[in-house]
């Protein structure tokens, strides 16, 4: 292995109580593939038999809908010193009482870091109360990473005030034991391109603020999630990321699970230099390079998440072949500043 | 011409492609990742608390007398976790610079490359750094010419 993850990322299933407008994988509630059961347990097990590995994400679609199997694959990467993490649009907590008891089941099971997705469209299908009732159960109830993402775009109207001032929450964000982050929503559909299931062809197209472009000053950033998470899809692909752009990108599905444990998997994973390069300087860095070599390349100025540009940078025929011309180039600078980062932090949890 | 458009585990994946890394780059990077995985080095580092004494030596980086100094500006680190604490009071800092000083005087020219190429001056970091640059160094030295003005 040349890599070490330190998530799993696990899509439960596509299915969603929510059907939101560009949603990244196109989630519904009609939608049904998950991943079996029997392989989820396996793959619990086969996560703490990767050294590296920490964590283990809980995400979908929505986790929740997997009831009482959650608890107990919870239960299982705490009995295997793994943390856990589940992803949610909150629908499940219907009362402040319904979320203190139902966080409550978590917490005794060993869940240590819940998140919740809500905003203009989530609200549609899920009323953003219960988010705040559900943030708050977990702050109360000692969780650790307690974070609300709102879908942030031009043109939102969801109520952010409204939420960050409920009065069970308010005093949670306050006091940092919970914490409501407005990040860019990703587009799915329109230039970008459809889902695989084609769900939000249709919606509206979403712009951003300047200030949130990737290319405007301070925000191109390395990728944190290439090759440190990798998440297993509900049709068992593994991705060397946290795959929000999965879809429109093959070449992050770097193996199956089908008849593979998520060890042997990774083993057999070629060294890539491209993903090490997305590791250490992002997708920004890449193509700026690729503009470079070539001037009349256009950079996607518009675009507000990582993910997008780097969606940008593997559909462009012309970045590819500009990267792969100039491949032997940058392979050392990105090769040793990969390594020394994988390393160190092999080192700095080692000590 | 390296971009490959090979399939990723062709017998059950056929989806995918790869930036593969030149064969230097690959035996670098599996030198690399081979040595950490080596049950000496991680015992090494482990348990012992100390530079991957198993490693440092084979790759001859370090000789006996710079092994046993630079383990002991490490130690001090280790045996006091305080030290390595993500918020440090005022004093715990100003024993942590202490303690880089110390270090930057031990091995001056390694410390200052090191400073200059990464822009870092923190002395959990450069500690850390200072370790891996052991690991990482030599390995690139073998494998790839020209990387001295890197380092």
């Amino acid at each position: 292995m040349w890599f070490a993850p330190e998530t799993l990322s696990v899509i439960t299933t596509y299915q969603c109580t929510a059907a939101c407008e560009h949603c990244c994988f196109s989630c519904s509630p009609g939608v049904t593939r998950a991943i079996p059961l029997p392989r989820l347990y396996a793959l619990m097990e086969e996560t703490a038999e990767v050294p590296s590995m920490v964590q283990v994400v809980f995400t979908g679609g929505e986790c929740f809908l997997l009831g009482r199997h959650l608890d107990a694959l919870i239960a299982r990467c705490h009995g295997r010193g793994l943390m856990t993490r589940c992803v949610t649009n909150g629908y499940w907590a219907t009362s402040p009482a319904s979320a203190r008891a139902r966080v409550g089941e978590l917490r005794e099971a060993g869940l240590q870091e819940l998140n919740f997705s809500t905003g203009v469209h989530h609200a549609r299908f899920v009323p953003w109360e219960r988010v705040a009732w559900g943030a708050a159960a977990a702050a109360e109830g000692g969780m650790e990473g307690v974070v609300i993402n709102i879908e942030a775009f031009e043109g939102s109207t969801f109520d952010v005030a409204a939420l960050t001032g409920h009065p069970l929450l308010e005093p949670h964000l306050a006091s940092g034991r919970a914490r409501a982050i407005q990040a860019p929503w990703i587009q799915n559909g329109g230039e970008w391109g459809a889902g695989e299931r084609g769900g939000c062809s249709g919606a509206k197209p979403l712009a951003h603020a300047e200030a949130d472009h990737r290319f405007s000053p301070g925000h191109a950033a390395a990728c944190d999630s290439s090759l440190r998470v990798v998440s297993v899809t509900p049709d068992l692909d593994l991705i060397s990321c946290c795959g929000l752009n999965l879809e429109h990108i093959p070449e992050v599905h770097v193996a199956s699970l089908r008849h593979q444990t998520l060890r042997e998997a990774l083993e057999g994973v070629p060294p890539d230099l491209l993903k090490m390069w997305l590791h250490v300087e992002g997708p920004e860095r890449i193509l700026e390079f690729v503009k470079e070599r070539e001037p009349a390349f256009p950079l996607p100025l518009d675009s507000a998440h990582i993910c997008h540009t780097c969606q940008y940078l593997h559909q462009s025929p012309v970045a590819m072949a500009v990267v792969a011309r100039h491949r032997e180039e940058v392979e050392g600078r990105v090769l040793e500043a990969y390594l020394l980062g994988a390393v160190s932090r092999e080192i700095a949890a080692a000590l | 011409m390296h971009y490959e458009p090979t399939l990723i585990n062709s017998k059950t994946f056929p989806r995918g492609s790869a930036f593969r890394l030149s064969e230097q780059g690959e035996r670098c990077c599996r030198q690399v990742w081979g040595a950490l995985a080596n049950p000496g080095v991680r015992a090494s580092v482990l348990k012992e608390g100390a530079l991957p004494a198993p490693l440092a030596r084979t790759l001859g980086v370090l000789d006996d007398r710079d092994f046993q100094a630079a383990s002991d500006a490490i130690g001090h680190l280790q045996a006091e976790p305080a030290l390595r604490a993500r918020k440090p009071s005022a004093e715990v800092r100003l024993r942590r610079r202490g303690l880089f000083l110390k270090l930057r005087d031990r091995y001056p020219e390694a410390v200052a490359a090191f400073l200059a190429a990464r822009g870092r001056s923190r002395l959990d970091t450069i500690t850390t750094y200072f370790l891996v640059w052991q690991i990482v160094g030599p390995v690139f030295e073998a494998n790839f010419d020209g990387l001295e003005d890197l380092a």
